[in-house]
């Protein structure tokens, strides 16, 4: 029954003629009636289902045993659909109950895809949980709506991830510590955005000396040798600030003390301190700072230390620091970005006319729909009138960007609506603009959902058009690509440094930059998604190309390189890839394998059986055999060989490439034996023959429209979405798909533009 | 002359120290006359080399073996639980995943959900017992790590990342985020969240956080009541951390008996291992000294977690040598890793030690237990666990032995005694069947 996930790799059409063709002969027998159910499907449920899916309390409240006969089955398309997809996984029945004979589960698959078509599920949209933004969503929609770049990555805990990606409605949870970050970072970021002007003196900053870091003494930081004395200082904004250090010194040898000041570890200051414990002096300098916490210090010049000095006075040079002190910003305020906008759009006259239209529009952008004046009111009521403008758009900013309708994308069904209901544009704008760019709607695409345009086919297409041209499209690469080739993992991995010394955070870093180029040029250029797999070009810096063995490549700079007379195509042949699917100290076959199950063909194999033995791994078996001969010895038990046997054998295709992606002959004392067949016959040798199989039918265009409306939807994908990738397939140009059509179709389905009503 | 600089840590450590009766007497009044009792749990991952684990006879503690000799000057307040199991760590069907399961199960004694980047898994004991006690103080629990939390990907054969990066939940599906950055962690008990600024300033924001809080109270109340059950299950998370928030403030405007220095502030997540660890084991004592929470929770690293120890001369990655294949060498290194990190924990229970209370020290009020829910790294059985349970808990604990339980006891059996010695009515978690007895 395993093998059975071959078939979604299969051209669909071949297998639905046949269908159709047997389905209309059991037609014949009459309604209702369908001997090869009650011989062969019926059974198989009373004796493998019925304990857990019987008429009582059934789990996952699916019974299967109400359906008496096969138009009561045809009468409820999803729950069969459900059955062939759990049975074809190896997932039901679950482990620890009998196994069933493989014939039997086969023979059910294959009624059921004889007999129960897509076709006959009920259309429906589905229905997305309230999602959360993600930390990448976060930081782009900030910088785009205030011109704040928040680092939301490090100060945000990481989100959780469901189906590979981390923008799924139900895995997005928010925690109280989350809650307590959002607040902090919702006044942070409005206080980037608006400065307000100070008043008053300007701040004063005191460090007495056991606030600071350093060697203390009695009354101050004693630096005996060369050494500093240190605060961190928060600096409001950036602006003129004024240092000033208390400092004396025990005077020995030729010169006075000498002290630098410093910021962040650069010396900024130098000067002599001449003063002694009676008399201290200050040091003062006038410095520019960035906003932010800053390291400031004085730090001790010129030690000097000579005990053999007759005179005891002359012996030893050391300098004492009593406090540090800040003083600012001494300079007035210049206007943000964002301030200049709001000046531009709403004008600098005063007036609580100008505050409310500034507030509408605020709360407009920010929740993403129009603000009601009720909405309007409560922002103007958050603070007291007295206070200047600024302080009042800065509050509403801290409310709106800590609301409930920034952090979460809201659909809210209005009241008496059908079974479901056509998103209005606001929502489209915003599920469109979140899939391309990971950030909120742009002034023009607001402005197609404020005058109801968007939801004309033709408008949407140009929309989505538009902003896959935009350089925030970098966005999907970033959000989709790089989880869905898993590139996220190579941050966790370590090849053995012993075996890899060249495998370092830069190379890396090229290595996760080099497929994510591919991934952007065939969506820039509109290219065919086969070039993700055939590309017989890549990016390529010199550390890569070194690596790859591609002469004539210098500099730090990814280019595109031609692969033409190198044995790599397309991602399969990329380091990035070949090396998460290594072990740290040798290839994996079995990774490289279930990665191309998963990934590019849509089938990702069951989990293993428990009690797996392990392959031998010794030093000795190692010198005895090569990796290959061991895997063969170990897929010889039948248990494992249903699965390793395609699993195994894709990635042996794979074997002249190291576990950081290098070509090779030779692994160790073997030569490297890069040949295959898969149980459909199919043979190749090395990597390029493997690309050209998996090239066949559409497993790998559908795969990748499963993962991208997944991402899309934030959901799973249910049996009437399946129909919908159906559709959008249909659609592509069958030669030359491209990912811009994959995503025109998305944006284009029921489950994208519509929603369920109710739960 | 030399002199080598203070160390931040020293400082954060020296201020501990420091605060003493004068913080504690201003503060306890406030927040209920009976003495505070703290529980913590601490993790390790990757099992232990357990023959240099377990004493040799059960009764009361007399030389130590090699990896728990740094605890001998502690002996007193260190008990050794043999014979401990955590079944939902092992694979009842599911396959591999032994060290996913084994920090899901630690806590919680909940199978964990192997799907299709799903979680779902049970509360934890430390939030369980935050959730009763939480409201003693601004902190409901403190959640640490030292590793970063990588929620993100599949991390052992299958299973969420969520999984081997976390102890402590929240429910079944909400991981309580742990926080590996000293700073941050500092930031948040001491300074409302804040950079180092003026009192007023903090008054002020102080101010309108309330009244910001109040508006999208009122906002998620009127969304509440327009959204389906499922979102209203979502938002509900959200109203929850506003609630949570609210309780701080409330605290924060208390007046309290002492500041937090900025000298004490950690600068950030330090480059050496043993310093970041010793770090937020000084935070963990200065929390329970300051009565900010009095539960808590800390990885020492992430399960399976593969990172060298070249303090130890260890190049290899922990992991790795935990497959040791009873390679001498690799064994040893296991020992040496162990014994590291029960290093720390030494310097913990002295730091706890150290802290005076009206009524003894901060050592006699706590419950710590210490271990992993791998036995030994290489064979990856959930048996037999390397567990310790330190501190006299205000007297309800008497430490000092080697207790051997039957076998197959479940773990869980450990939390439901220590739930109920802190007050949790009728506590139930997870495979958990009676509380342990004779602690």
């Amino acid at each position: 029954m395993r093998e059975m996930a071959w078939l979604r790799a299969l051209p669909r059409p071949a297998l639905l003629a046949a269908g159709a063709a047997l389905a209309s002969l059991a037609a014949l027998a009459g309604p209702g009636s369908d001997p090869e159910f009650e011989r062969v499907v019926r059974p198989f449920v009373l004796q493998h289902c019925a304990a857990c899916h019987g008429e009582e309390k059934p789990k996952a409240k699916m019974s299967l045993t109400r359906f008496a006969d096969a138009a009561a089955a045809q009468a409820a398309p999803e729950v069969w659909l459900e059955v062939r997809a759990r049975l074809a996984a190896g997932e039901m029945p679950p482990e620890g109950r009998p196994r069933p004979a493989p014939a039997d589960a086969q023979a059910v698959i294959e009624w059921i895809e004889r007999n129960i078509s897509l076709e006959d599920v009920a259309s429906d949209p589905g229905r997305p949980l309230l999602r959360r933004l993600n930390r990448a969503e976060y930081r782009n929609t900030v910088r785009d709506l205030l011109g704040v770049d928040y680092p939301a990555d490090a100060e945000f805990p990481a989100d959780t991830v469901g189906r590979g990606f981390d923008n799924q409605g139900d895995a997005l949870a928010l925690t109280d510590l989350q809650l307590e970050k959002y607040v902090q970072a919702a006044e942070r970021i409005a206080e980037l955005a608006v400065v307000v002007p100070e008043e008053g003196p300007p701040r004063q900053r005191r460090y007495d000396f056991d606030e600071l870091e350093g060697p203390r003494g009695q009354d101050s930081v004693a630096l005996y040798a060369q050494g500093e004395a240190a605060a961190r200082y928060g600096v409001p904004r950036a602006g003129d600030y004024l240092l000033r250090v208390r400092a004396w010194g025990d005077q020995a040898g030729p010169e006075p003390c000498k002290l630098a000041l410093l910021v962040d570890g650069i010396a900024v200051h130098a000067a002599a301190v001449e003063a002694r414990a009676d008399a201290p002096q200050v040091v003062e300098a006038r410095l520019a700072l960035e906003a932010g916490e800053r390291r400031v210090s004085a730090r001790f010049l010129n030690d000097y230390y000579h005990p053999e000095d007759p005179d005891p006075a002359q012996r030893d040079r050391n300098l004492y620091i009593g406090w540090i002190e800040v003083l600012g910003p001494l300079d007035p305020p210049a206007i943000t970005p964002f301030q200049s906008r709001l000046l531009a759009r709403f004008g600098p006259e005063l007036g609580s006319r100008r505050l409310r239209a500034i507030l509408e529009h605020l709360a407009t952008r920010a929740w993403r729909r129009p603000a009601s004046p009720a909405d309007v009111a409560r922002l103007e009521r958050l603070t007291p009138a007295g206070s200047g403008l600024e302080v009042r758009v800065q509050t509403a900013l801290v409310a709106l960007l800590s609301a409930p309708r920034f952090l979460y994308r809201v659909e809210e069904d209005p009241p008496g609506s059908s079974a479901s209901r056509a998103l209005n544009g606001y929502e489209l704008a915003t599920r469109l603009s979140y899939l391309v760019w990971s950030s909120t709607p742009d002034e023009e695409l607001f402005a197609c959902a404020a005058d109801g345009t968007l939801t004309r086919p033709e408008v949407l297409d140009a929309q989505l058009e538009r902003l896959l041209h935009s350089p925030r499209a970098r966005a999907l690469a970033d959000g989709f690509a790089a989880q869905w080739l898993q590139l996220r993992s190579l941050d966790k991995l370590r090849p053995d440094p012993a075996l890899f010394p060249e495998y370092d955070d830069a190379l890396r870093a090229d290595m996760r930059d080099e497929t994510l180029a591919l991934f952007q040029a065939v969506l820039r250029e509109d290219r065919s998604v086969w070039d993700l797999l055939r590309a017989d070009f890549s990016y390529l810096n010199e550390r890569l190309a070194r690596l790859y063995g591609i002469p004539g490549v210098s500099g730090a700079a990814l280019r595109r390189v031609s692969l033409q007379g190198t044995p790599r195509r397309g991602l399969l042949t990329q380091a990035a890839i070949l090396t998460v699917t290594s072990n740290p100290a040798r290839t994996s076959p079995v990774k490289r394998g279930k990665w191309i199950l998963d990934n590019v063909l849509g089938a990702p194999p069951p989990p293993p059986p428990p009690g797996v033995p392990l392959i031998d791994e010794s030093p000795a078996a190692a010198a005895a055999s090569s990796l290959r001969e061991r895997m063969e010895r170990h897929r010889s038990d039948p248990n494992c060989a249903v699965c390793h046997t395609r699993m195994d054998v894709l990635g042996f295709g794979l074997e002249h490439f190291d576990p950081i992606g290098r070509y090779r002959e030779r692994d160790g004392a073997f030569a490297v034996d890069a040949s295959g067949s898969l149980p459909d016959g199919a043979r190749f040798d090395g990597a390029q023959e493997l690309v050209g199989v998996l090239q066949r039918g559409d497993a790998f265009p559908r795969c990748l429209t499963e993962k991208l409306l997944v991402y899309a939807l934030g959901r799973s994908l249910e049996p009437a979405d399946r129909r919908a990738v159906d559709r959008i397939l249909a659609e592509l140009d069958p030669q030359e798909p491209t990912l811009s059509g994959i995503l025109r179709g998305i944006v284009h389905s029921e489950a994208f533009t519509r929603r369920r009503v109710g739960s | 002359m030399a002199l080598s600089p203070l160390s931040r840590r020293t400082l954060l450590r020296g201020f501990g120290t420091a605060l003493s009766l004068p913080l504690l007497q201003a503060m306890l009044p406030a927040r209920g006359a009976a003495r505070p009792r703290r529980l913590a749990y601490l993790y390790v991952p990757n099992g232990a080399h357990m023959p240099d684990w377990t004493p040799a006879e059960a009764g009361a503690l007399a030389e130590l073996p090699h990896i728990l000799q740094p605890l001998q000057p502690l002996g007193r307040s260190v008990s050794v639980l043999s014979g401990l199991a955590h079944d939902k760590a092992r694979p009842n069907g599911d396959g591999p995943g032994d060290h996913a399961r084994a920090a899901a199960a630690f806590l919680t004694g909940v199978q964990p959900l192997k799907t299709d980047g799903q979680v779902r898994l049970g509360p934890s004991a430390d939030q369980v017992a935050a959730a009763a006690l939480g409201d003693a103080t601004p902190f409901r629990s403190l959640v640490l790590g030292c590793e970063a939390g990588g929620n993100s990907g599949e991390c052992d054969s299958g299973y969420s990342c969520a999984y081997s990066s976390n102890i402590s939940w929240i429910s079944p599906t909400v991981p309580a985020g742990k926080e590996i950055n000293p700073r941050l962690v500092f930031d948040r008990l001491f300074r409302g969240g804040e950079d180092a600024e003026s009192a007023q300033a903090r008054a002020r924001r102080a101010a309108r956080r309330q009244s910001v809080l109040d508006f999208v109270r009122d906002d998620a109340a009127a969304l509440q009541r327009r959204l389906g059950a499922d979102d209203r299950a979502k938002l509900a998370e959200y109203t929850e951390g506003v609630r949570a928030l609210e309780r701080r403030i409330a605290r924060a405007a208390q007046p309290r008996g002492d500041e937090v220095p900025d000298a004490a502030r950690p600068a950030g997540i330090p480059d050496d291992y043993g310093e970041h660890l010793r770090l937020m084991l000084d935070l963990l004592v200065l929390a329970f000294q300051t009565d900010s929470t009095r539960v808590a929770s800390l990885m020492f690293a992430n399960e399976g977690s593969n990172r060298p120890y070249p303090m130890l001369q260890i190049s290899g990655g922990h992991h790795e040598i935990s497959h040791h294949d009873k390679d001498p060498l690799k064994q040893r290194q296991i020992r040496d890793i162990n014994r590291f990190h029960v290093e720390q924990l030494a310097y913990f229970l002295g730091r706890l030690d150290q802290a005076r209370e009206p009524e003894g020290s901060l050592l006699d009020s706590a419950m710590i237990v210490y271990g992993s829910a791998i036995g030994d790294g290489n064979a990856h059985n959930h048996d037999n666990l390397p567990v310790l349970l330190c501190g006299r808990g205000g007297g309800s604990l008497h430490p000092g032995s080697h207790r051997r339980y039957p076998a197959d006891t479940p773990m869980n059996n450990l939390h439901l005694a220590l739930l109920a010695e802190l007050g949790v009515p009728e506590p139930a978690l997870g495979d958990g069947t009676a509380p342990l007895s004779g602690l």
